[in-house]
Order: structure tokens, then sequence, then C-alpha cells
């Protein structure tokens, strides 16, 4: 699409095709703030991650930015939010394009403007640095630092991209003190508050901070500390019984959360290793028969059938008819932003109501409508690899079909027939997962 | 599909001490992206990529103005509908329309030029004022703030859509100042002053400091609608974490800067906003800054002055500061400051002629404000009785004693006792007389000049970023003292 093409008014007639319609208005994005788990799954799903090595990214990286910001005695406001943007950072891009240091490390220099602790992206590299070799420190003005800073600098912007210039996080440690306050008053409450703070920051090594609200975190840290210290019980329930706003399946999420993570993961937090395991897994019990007493599900907003049903049109769409799953799946796979993806414009629009409405409005005219009729043809038999992806449903081998798809169809979707699907993206707009 | 492109060595991991720094394998392949990001998308395999997005969705009208952060076009969207496409439904199918649907929506586009990190030139992202005024402007609406419509986010650039408005108050003033030199009309005043403090109201209960409030900043739609705009220094002070003055050593353009900021007082509060809305409702009635001192320029230690000039600017009209009329000022930081001035004063400006009260200071020692007020409104055309009120009277009369109040008000130098947006709102001034009208413009008859847009620069795409100004304006009530500075 040439410059021209995009001053020329849209004319039904200077085109046989559908895509002379005019120039495609760009990719809208709007914010959320919140995730589902289900939504979450199916975009480290999308990205072709390995569920254990995500895992350790998604650690690693919280606690390099945790060091860091110790380090540079950053508020923990300011993890928070550089937690929040690392997380959602790595839902959006795959593995293999960035390092998760680097992303973390950037996560972190774009939350020191946020929240108005501003540093210099190689301040935050030599802090870095110089956590990791005490014994020959570097200064920040080291020549060392001048390309890693470069690429932090590069990050950024995929960043904001990510977040959608919507800035919001949540600082539940402020509203922590709070409750535990209200709940056992000032004194009596410090060794509970330390043991919940701790678990706090452990939770931002889990996705809990981009699923829940601020009170429901704050009720389950709570809760759970409760519970490992045997202490205090009582006072919390309560304390939650006035609470109109407390949603019981969404603390229980929160708390078999951070349970999980401790029990898979007992040595890399900061309570994990204060308490026997056997704790951990025998309120993971508790918790458990109360959901299934409840017949409350494990993660809010679930839905089974979409999990298993949740195939891509790389695979599920096999030979026949691969452009009719195209748009049956609008904008999703050749869509897909990369990190090397930097040639699109992005719109970040504020107001939801209007983002849906155009999105509405414009999904019309890249939508292909098809008459469907039946057609016997001799079906060669697709590739093995497929056959694994589509059978398997394993993470593995899903990726392997959709990287090829995602490589082969990126970078020509703005010539390609029509448009290559709008970006109506269920894993940006979060609109649909239900 | 974009094959490795290093241009320069940028991100070649060299010493040892890098590679120990990052691993390895992983390390190359952030190279090739990170190098993508630098590329623009100049070298993409498959031939030319347009590069001008925005242009897509908006056709670039011309250039209005450019400031610290980058500069600011007049555009107007392809589509007719802001938030939408206009579209026909006809027999054949689907077909969006311009012609028949309401007129294009005209936006002002900012552009962001990249932070500067130290004094070399490169690339340093995003800048944090940029974050803030984005992250402000997406959560606030309100009729008297300027709305963001949406932004951009292109390869280098990023773009803020705000709604247009037709003209600002420096603008007006301006034209008001024009042969014959004539008032604004008392009606407009009042509706001007209600809707601005109205926006200011709506961001102060919303924990958000403009900092910046002047005439080139509130603007005007060709409705009559006042809209705060520029909220690139505007801040939240709900939970500062440092005191605000540590943040930004300096704010508010010099000439409505408000006594406690030029004091240096480390902490600040929504006064000094009305400050300057004090010295904005002055400056509508006689169309000239009321306070227009020199600013003191920073050394080269980038320590910040004492505005000697601006504090003796303020003094001439309202009286120097006392303990009795402002309790907390000699905690002020630049408290001593004050004694020096009237000497300096002396010495300086020893023919002036505000000498009748004090003698020895120099200085009125009760405010001249209520002196200045009825001279302005009774004699404020400066071509004497040519513009005067149905009645003969200079029209801006009719504001009478309540408009001393509010002002007297707006510009008291105890910032606690000083008014609040929400308690200015309920002075007589806008209850009294008529009605106060939510089009500043309604019962004019003449239409205000456009807002210049110039040609000759509308290239948005341009990186680079000469050192234009704002052209040629006559008068010198236009000649803005310098950009403001930041840390």
């Amino acid at each position: 699409m040439s410059p021209t093409d995009a001053e020329a008014p849209p004319a039904a007639s200077n085109g046989d095709t559908a895509s002379r319609i005019g120039p495609h208005p760009g990719y809208i994005s709007s914010s959320n703030q919140y995730s589902s788990e289900l939504k979450i799954r199916r975009m480290l799903k999308d990205n072709g991650c390995d569920p254990a090595r995500e895992d350790n990214y998604r650690l690693q990286g919280v606690q390099l930015i945790d060091t860091v910001r110790q380090h540079l005695n950053l508020p923990v406001r300011t993890f928070d939010t550089a937690c929040t943007y690392f997380h959602k950072f790595r839902l959006n891009f795959r593995d293999a394009e960035y390092n998760y240091q680097d992303a973390a490390l950037a996560s972190l220099f774009v939350a020191c403007k946020v929240e108005d602790t501003i540093k210099k992206s190689k301040d935050i590299l030599a802090a870095a640095y110089n956590v990791k070799n005490p014994e020959k420190p570097a200064a920040s003005d080291d020549k060392i630092f001048e390309s890693p800073g470069k690429i932090i600098i590069g990050l950024e912007r995929l960043i904001l991209e990510t977040i959608g210039f919507d800035f919001r996080t949540r600082y539940p440690q402020k509203l922590l003190v709070k409750v535990v306050r209200s709940i056992l008053g000032p004194e009596e409450g410090k060794s509970f508050f330390n043991i919940a703070y701790a678990m706090s920051i452990d939770m931002y090594k889990t996705f809990v901070p981009i699923k829940r609200t601020t009170f429901s975190m704050v009720m389950a840290l709570v809760e759970l500390t409760a519970r490992m210290t045997g202490e205090h019980l009582d006072k919390v329930q309560a304390f939650v019984a006035q609470r109109r706003q407390y949603s019981r399946p969404a603390v229980l999420e929160t708390m078999l959360d951070i349970l999980d993570l401790y029990v898979q993961y007992h040595k890399s937090t900061n309570v994990g290793a204060q308490f026997d395991l056997n704790r951990f897994m025998d309120i993971k019990i508790a918790l458990n028969t109360e959901l299934e007493k409840e017949f409350i599900s494990r993660h809010m907003y679930y839905c089974n059938r979409c999990e298993n049903e949740d195939t891509p049109p790389a695979t599920s769409g096999s030979g026949t008819s691969p452009t009719a799953t195209a748009s049956s799946w609008p904008g999703d796979a050749s869509m897909r932003r990369t990190a090397r993806g930097q040639d699109g414009t992005m719109r970040f629009v504020f107001d939801p109501e209007a983002a849906r409405e155009e999105q509405d409005t414009v999904a019309q005219f890249y939508n292909e409508e098809y008459e469907e009729y039946e057609v016997e043809v001799e079906e060669p038999i697709p590739p093995p690899r497929y056959e694994h992806a589509e059978g398997g449903g394993g993470r593995g081998g899903y990726r392997g079909g959709h990287g090829h798809h995602g490589s082969r169809d990126r970078g020509d979707h703005r010539r390609g027939g029509p448009y290559g699907g709008y970006r109506g993206d269920r894993h940006y707009r979060g609109r649909r997962y239900h | 599909m974009n094959p490795t492109n290093p241009s320069t060595a940028a991100s070649g991991p060299g010493s040892g001490k890098t590679a120990s720094f990052m691993n390895a394998r992983a390390y190359q392949t952030v190279k090739r992206s990170v190098m993508a990001t630098f590329e623009d998308g100049r070298d993409q395999s498959a031939g030319y990529q347009p590069k001008a997005r925005v242009t897509e969705r908006y056709r670039i009208i011309g250039f209005i103005s450019s400031g610290t952060y980058g500069r600011v076009y007049k555009a107007v969207s392809r589509t007719s509908n802001p938030e939408g496409i206009a579209v026909v439904r006809t027999s054949s199918g689907l077909t969006p329309t311009s012609s028949s649907g309401p007129a294009p929506i005209e936006v002002a586009i900012k552009k962001f030029k990249p932070d500067k990190e130290g004094e070399q030139v490169s690339y340093t992202g995003i800048s944090q004022s940029a974050i803030r005024e984005m992250s402000l402007c997406s959560e606030l609406r309100h009729a008297n703030v300027i709305r963001l419509v949406e932004i951009i986010l292109e390869d280098k650039c990023i773009f803020m859509v705000f709604e247009y408005a037709e003209h600002d108050l420096l603008q007006i003033i301006h034209h008001h100042t024009q042969q014959p030199r004539h008032p604004i009309p008392p009606a407009t005043v009042k509706s001007i002053m209600f809707q601005l403090l109205n926006g200011c109201q709506y961001l102060h209960t919303n924990w958000v400091l403009h900092r910046d409030l002047k005439p080139a900043n509130i603007m005007v739609t060709s409705g009559g609608e006042v809209k705060i705009g520029d909220l690139g220094l505007a801040r939240r002070f709900d939970k500062p974490l440092h005191s605000l003055f540590s943040g930004d050593k300096v704010v508010v353009t010099i000439w409505y800067r408000a006594p406690e900021l030029i004091l240096g007082s480390y902490h600040y509060t929504p006064a000094i906003d009305m400050w300057a809305v004090g010295c904005i409702f002055a400056e509508l009635l006689s169309l000239r800054p009321i306070f227009k001192g020199e600013e003191a320029k920073m050394d080269s230690k980038k320590t910040v002055p004492f505005q000697r000039n601006q504090m003796h600017k303020i003094a001439e009209i309202v009286g120097l500061p006392t303990k009795e009329r402002w309790p907390l000022l000699p905690a002020m930081p630049e408290y001593s400051q004050l004694s020096t001035l009237s000497t300096m004063q002396h010495s300086t400006h020893s023919h002036h002629h505000h000498h009748q009260n004090a003698p020895n200071r120099g200085y009125p020692l009760s405010s001249n404000l209520e002196k200045w007020y009825y001279n302005t409104i009774n004699n404020n055309s400066g071509a004497g009785s040519a513009a005067s009120g149905p009645n003969g009277q200079p029209a801006l009369q009719s504001l009478g004693a309540e408009g001393y109040k509010l002002l007297a008000g707006l510009l008291e130098y105890d910032p606690e006792k000083r008014l609040t947006a929400a308690q200015a709102l309920q002075y007589e001034f806008f209850s009294s007389g008529d009605r106060v009208s939510s089009n500043c413009f309604e019962g004019i008859k003449v239409e205000y000049p456009h807002r210049r847009v110039s040609q000759d620069d509308n290239d948005i795409r341009t990186s680079s970023l000469p050192g234009t100004k704002r052209s040629g304006l006559p008068d010198d009530t236009l000649l803005r003292p310098a950009k403001r500075m930041k840390e």
C-alpha cells in the first residue's frame, strides 16, 4: 500500500477485491487491566512457551527486578509496577525474541518513569551488574553498559505497546498494611505483617497481580498468612464477613496460585523456606476440599471447553480451507506481534466503548463471507507434525505448527489479501473470553 | 523476514564483561530484535513499506507550535467519525463514505521528540513527562479539560491525538490588543473564568496539579468551550515520594508563578494553580500580563536562582508579603532574599513612581491591587471611551466589586488563604449579574481569527527539529519568556 493509495478516496470501483476498500485503519488496542487464567494460558500457548522454562524465566526475572530495585533503594510500588509490566510483556512476546533479563530490567526502567523514581537505563544496568559482581563493581558510565542500554530502550517501546499506554497498576502492600492493622492492631500485627509482606513480594512471581484486584490479593495474603502461622484465622474470617466486595472464588484461586508457587519453587521464594513444605501441602488440600464442597472451579471464568477446543487455525483447519479458517479467527496468527514486527502503527484508544464500535464497524470490511459447499477432494496425508500438534495438544507440539505459520505469514500481511484480517485480537482486547 | 542488519556495532557484546553479564546465546537474538527496533523498517525485504502510518488515519493540515516536548500539528481524521468509520449500506455491500457523513474531525497531534539522557543526542526512550501526560490524560475526562483521543505508536515516534481547539486565551488576548485596543466583553471574561475554574476544580479534586497554567495553555473551542490543555508538566500530588520541589525544580512559566514557588517552598499545593488563574484573570481584564518579570537564568551549576525581578513585579502591585498576612512566610527558604529586594529595587529603579506609600521600602505597604483593578476596568481600552458599554460606561465596569473580590482572593499571598477553585466558583462574581454562559463567545458577533497553522512545515515525519518558534507575532505581549526549564 503506497501513500498514494492511502490518499485515494475509498472506492469500490477501483478494485476487484475487498482489499481495495481503503487504508486499513491500523491496529487498535485498548488496555485491559485484568486477565483471566484462561487467557493467560492461551497467550502463553500462542507464544510457544515451554512451561518449565516459562516458570523459570518468570521467577528469575521477578527476582532480578527485586534485587536491583533493592540495590537502588526503590520503593515497593516501583517493584509492583515493574513486575506487572514484565508479566504483561512476557505474555505478548515469544521467549526466543528477547532475553528475560533485558525484559525485566526494561520493565523496571519504565516503572521508574511511571512511579516518579526515575533512573537512567545505565544506572539500572550497572546495579544489575554490581549485584552479580560485587567484587568488581562498575560505574554506570562504564562503556560495557552502552549497548545493553540501547537494548533496554528498544524494549521500552515494546513494553509501552504491551501495556497500551495504560500505566495503572495495583499496589497491594499499602492496603495490606491497613487490613492487617485493622484486624490485629498496629502492635500485635507486626510479626504477622512481616510474613504477609514477604508473601506479597513472592506473589509477584505468579501471575496473580495481573489477574486480581487489590482487595482480593490482600485478602488472600492475609488468610494464607493466618493459615501458615495457624493464628488469627477466626479474626480474618470475621473481618471478611463484613466486606461485601469480598469474592471467595477470587481469593481461593489466588491462595492456590500462591501455594502452587511455594510447593513447586519452595526454595526460590522469601516465605517458602520459613515453613515446612508439608504445611503448604496441607493448606492446599484444605482449600481444594473447600473448592469441591462449594462447587467452585479452581480458576474463575474458566471453561474447559474453551481450553480444549482452543486450537489455532494452523492446526485446526487441517488442509482443506485455509482461508476460511483464517477469517474465522480474525487476525490471530498472522497478526501476532513479535519483537521484530515494528512496522505497524498501533493506536491506543482510551474509550473501550468507542474502540469496540470502531472494531465492529471495521470488521465488516475485512470479514469475508463464504458460501459453504461441499466438494470431495483427495486429501493428502498431512505431515506428522501437524498431527502431533492437533492430537497431542501439548505445548511443544503446538509450538512447532504455530511457529511455522507465524513466520511465514508475518511481514506480508499488509499486502496480502484482505489485509490479513483485522486485529480484533483476542489476546489483546481480552473481552471475549468467558 | 527481516534479515540481521547490524548497521552499527551498537550492540556487539564486545568485552568479556558484557558476555558474562548476559547469556550469550539469547543475547544474539536480542541483538537482532533490538536492531530491528532501531532500523525503522528501512530494509524490509519486500520492497517499499510506507512509514507514514499516522497519515493514513489523519491528514496533516499544518504545523501549530513546538516546545521542549516536541511539536504540535493540526490534522483532520480521514474518517468522518472520530471513533468509527461512517458507513453507508448499499445493496451491493458496504462502502465507507466521506461525502455524506459529518465533517471530518479536527485534532491536534502532539509528536514527542525523543528524550535525551545526558548530553549526547541519542534516543533514550520516552520521557517521564510524556508518561505523566499520557497517564493523566487517559484517565481524565471533563468538559473543561482537553480530551485525549488516542495515542499512536510508530516505529520511532509517539503521537498523542487530542481534540482540536480553534483558539487559545493568548490568541484571544492578542486579538483584543490589536488596534483599536478593545477589552474582552465582560460576559466572555466571566464565562472563561467560570470554565477555567471548573476545569481546575476537576483537576484538583482528582489530585492533579497542572503546574503550567497560562493563557497559551488555555484552549477555547470555536463553540466557546474552555479547555485546559498541555498537561505536560502536570502531576499527581496525592502521594509524592519526594517533595514536589525536588522533582521538577522549576514549574510554571515565570509570569504566572506563585510567590511560594518564587520563595523556594519545598512543597506546594493546588494554590499555585490558583495564583496562575488569578494572573490569567488580570490579563483578561488588562490584556497584559499583570506581573511581567524578567526571568533570571539558571547559572552553569544548574542552581535555581531567586527570581528577584518577578518578585519585584508582584510586590509593586500587591505589596511585599508580610508575616501578618502570611504567617508561614519566614519559613520560606528564600525569605532572606525579600529584604535584599527592597534595596536592590532602590538602586536600580529609584525613579520608579510607586514610592508614595512607603518611601523607605519602595513598595506599597498595603496592596495596590484594588487600585489596579479599578483603573483597569474603568479605563480598560487604553483608547479612552472608544470601547464602552451600552450606557457609555467602559464595558468592564459591569464586573464591579465582585470582580475585585475574586481577583484579590486568587492573588492572595498566603497559599492557605488563597481561594480554592471550589470556593472561587461559589463567588458572587458568578452568581450576580448576567447568567454565566457555557459558551464564552455567546453574544459576540465577530469571530476570532483562527489558529495560525503554518504550511511550510507540515511534514510530521521529519525527525529533525529545527529551532522553529511561533512565527513572527508583532505584539510584545506575545513574546513569552523562555520556556520553562526542567531539572
